[in-house]
């Protein structure tokens, strides 16, 4: 099914039958006057973990408001998302996971068969999925790939795994010549030198161990980077450091506008004074990665040196999210907080953030809790299913 | 003065407090064993108790049961009367390192021994592999992969879990070959770990704080991670993996739920190679987190016992945290005591939910009250 069919019945409400379920249709996505946003999302509840498509109406005159238009159970906490450019959504399971689900909200039903619409991997070899999978579509002829980035759970070390998008079995297995690989992107166009299409990896440098879950080890011994790497070999095409090496290098964004990568830093010091007045966000113009001014000098803004996940702001700069400081800062390509407003949301728990675009203007839609902002507006809750969301996970993305 | 702040003046005079006599004020749901007379424990007491009194013994058990089943392996491996023999003898290696692996800390952690001799699932190839290299002679157990080693391929190799190894291409004699040579490299891993358990059980744990610290940091998070992996790896991921296989005629998908519509237990792949296998092993893990969680501890007269984290909490002032904890551990004794062969999905699932339910408040309740990071937690961030 193609992005337009998808968009259509997304914007005429209608309901979609999934596999033996039928979706409800949502009368005011026909009767809202507004603009809506759709959201690849994962969330828990009381008794576990879900993940579903959230629906958020903004209307000019009233507060936005949002509703989970269809969930699936997941059976242990997810992480990253990917929606591909057929509407599928793939879901990993959060570190060190060990499942990966492609879920098709729409699949063709016109013949009248029935679908299974959830496409189930479980990891059974000596990696373990580090929360983070995109699907790519190479520019040659060659078949869709997926990839996830993953620890070898004997060495420690990071890999970019190539699955098949098809069966979603490894193919190939990438070194990222680093530990505990998180997001990567794909550039959508070229970043200096490193054309479009180029495997962009940050390598979180923080060593762990199966038998001891998500305990970080070693931490005065880290080697976070960010690597770009060949999208046919895997081959490491250049290498980035940052001076301080208790800084984890973990999330990613592209601004199309600026043709630049934000890069979310998440600090591992030892005292929470080091941590807080720690950077945030680098950017990377394929040649240099400018590291944020460090958030000390205001401790009122300080963003407690914790990215918890970063988005573009549609013009030239990024928004990072801090849920240990409660706050979403706007920086822009220099590293440097914006000179605008919003420069600052205040939150709880803020982490995923995603952009919506309302008639041209950008706003972020962020997640803290259980609860929704755009921009800084609350959005309300409707419905029992969004009513039921205990917590929205780490991050979100556009659907439609 | 409440009884947080009595326990709290008693770390103040040296490394083993006065007794404390629990006082009645500020208590409103004092049980009996709160109202025992509870010292503060410092982590090198518990330490030492654990490693002397939980740890030795199962080091013990679980090195005389690997070195026997090498033993008749090498006498016994190719008389087919011995078979059933040489299995029972597996199992009882296998309940030992259950036992002893949970918790998984010191020398098991450091050495990766659970990774080392108890990799699972083995991997037919390159079990078949090994098989090959010692028809030819040429096996260097040093050179075999995890995946290869250990019990469960031992289990594969004495016919206890099915696997896709064509055996009558080989000859039997590299079966039995290849089966000593694993037997061995399982009692050499059992042999090291109980010198290492050994040592740390004669250690004085007061004359080295830091590290004694670490180390009963390391025991608050591995007895969550052995939790996890009782209900994850040993009950609901199998499930999972079954209920969401997309050829499995069993399970109905809907937007609210995963439901097993009469998936038998015998469908799912177990580590061990049987549900009935898997129910002891169950069993006996539990039975570890069990002890460790509501042990009372050596009393005035000394006993041996390892100090629970009950007991622990008592000691600390959390009275009330400790009989909740108490209760909630005993609902969950109850429930797994009550599996048996004739146990269905969803009675498992019920489990898998009381475990999580006991995990979360481990997370939320018990860290924060030992002010220990977590390494299984699933509220931090990533």
């Amino acid at each position: 099914m193609q992005m337009a069919t998808r968009r259509a019945y997304v914007r005429a409400g209608i309901g979609f039958a999934i596999g033996v379920a039928t979706w409800p249709a949502w009368p005011s996505a026909r009767e809202s006057t507004g603009c809506q946003c759709v959201l690849a999302a994962t969330w828990q509840t009381k008794l576990g973990h879900a993940a579903g498509l959230v629906q958020v109406v903004l209307n000019a005159h009233q507060s936005p408001t949002w509703r989970v238009m269809s969930h699936v159970v997941l059976p242990t906490r997810a992480h990253g998302l990917h929606v591909n450019s057929s509407g599928e959504v793939l879901i990993s399971a959060r570190r060190p996971g060990e499942w990966l689900l492609r879920w098709q909200p729409f699949p063709d039903t016109s013949d009248g068969a029935l679908q299974t619409n959830l496409q189930w991997h479980w990891l059974s070899g000596d990696t373990r999925l580090n929360g983070h999978v995109l699907e790519l579509t190479p520019t040659d002829a060659s078949a869709n790939v997926v990839l996830t980035t993953e620890t070898d759970s004997g060495s420690g070390e990071g890999f970019v795994v190539v699955r098949s998008a098809h069966t979603l079995q490894p193919l190939h297995r990438w070194p990222t010549g680093g530990r505990d690989p998180h997001e990567l992107v794909v550039l959508p166009s070229a970043l200096g030198t490193l054309p479009a299409g180029t495997v962009m990896v940050a390598n979180g440098g923080i060593a762990t161990q199966t038998e001891m879950g998500r305990q970080k080890l070693s931490l005065d011994v880290m080697d976070a980077s960010l690597v770009a790497m060949c999208p046919r070999t895997g081959g490491v095409l250049k290498r980035w450091t940052v001076a301080d090496s208790r800084l984890s290098i973990r999330h990613l964004a592209w601004n199309s506008v600026t043709n630049r990568l934000g890069v979310a830093l998440q600090a591992q010091h030892d005292t929470v004074l080091s941590r807080a007045n720690s950077p945030v966000l680098a950017v990377c113009d394929g040649v240099t990665l400018t590291i944020a001014s460090p958030q000390g000098g205001d401790m009122a803004h300080a963003m407690q040196g914790y990215g918890g996940s970063v988005c573009s702001d549609g013009a030239s700069g990024f928004w990072v999210t801090s849920p240990l400081a409660n706050k979403a800062a706007c920086f822009d390509t220099d590293a440097k907080i914006r000179n605008a407003t919003p420069a600052f949301i205040d939150m709880p728990q803020v982490c995923a953030i995603a952009l919506s675009n309302r008639d041209g203007a950008f706003l972020p839609l962020m997640a803290g809790g259980s609860a929704m902002y755009v921009g800084n507006t609350l959005a309300t809750a409707v419905g029992a299913v969004a009513l039921d969301v205990v917590q929205f996970d780490n991050h979100w993305r556009t659907f439609a | 003065m409440t009884s947080f702040q009595l326990s709290n003046l008693t770390r103040v005079g040296g490394k083993i407090a006065a007794w404390v006599i629990l006082s009645s004020i500020g208590l409103t749901c004092a049980s009996a064993a709160a109202q025992r007379a509870v010292p503060f424990y410092g982590a090198e007491q518990v330490m030492q108790a654990f490693y002397q009194h939980s740890a030795l013994p199962k080091a013990t058990l679980f090195n005389s049961r690997a070195h026997a089943l090498e033993v008749l392996l090498a006498d016994g491996c190719d008389k087919p009367d011995q078979l059933l023999t040489l299995q029972t003898s597996w199992v009882q290696t296998m309940l030992a390192w259950e036992a002893l692996q949970t918790p998984s800390v010191g020398a098991l952690v450091e050495r990766r021994t659970q990774r080392r001799i108890d990799f699972w699932p083995s991997r037919d190839k390159l079990v078949a592999k090994a098989l090959r290299e010692a028809r030819s002679g040429q096996l260097d157990m040093d050179l075999v992969g995890s995946p290869a080693k250990g019990l469960p391929a031992l289990a594969v190799l004495l016919g206890l879990s099915p696997s896709g190894i064509d055996f009558a291409a080989l000859m039997p004699t590299s079966r039995c070959t290849y089966a000593v040579a694993v037997a061995a490299d399982i009692a050499a891993e059992a042999a090291d770990l109980l010198q290492a358990v050994s040592a740390s059980a004669q250690t004085d744990w007061a004359t080295d704080a830091g590290g004694t610290q670490a180390a009963w940091e390391q025991l608050i998070n591995q007895w969550l991670g052995g939790l996890e992996r009782l209900r994850w790896s040993y009950i609901n991921k199998p499930i999972q993996m079954a209920l969401t296989s997309n050829d499995s005629l069993h399970t109905a998908v809907t937007s609210d739920s995963i439901e097993p519509t009469g998936l038998p237990l015998s469908a799912i792949g177990w580590p061990r190679p049987s549900w009935q296998l898997e129910l002891q092993a169950v069993q006996v893990q539990w039975a570890q987190l069990h002890d460790l969680a509501t042990s009372v501890g050596p009393g005035p007269t000394d006993s041996k016992d390892v100090i629970g984290l009950q007991t622990l909490l008592q000691s600390r002032g959390y009275v009330a945290l400790a009989d909740t904890w108490g209760e909630s551990v005993q609902q969950v004794h109850v429930a797994i005591n009550q599996l048996g062969s004739s146990s269905n999905v969803t009675q498992l699932q019920a489990v898998s939910q009381q475990l999580g339910s006991l995990a979360h408040m481990y997370q939320s309740q018990l860290a924060p009250a030992f002010g220990v990071q977590m390494g299984f937690s699933d509220a931090d961030g990533d």
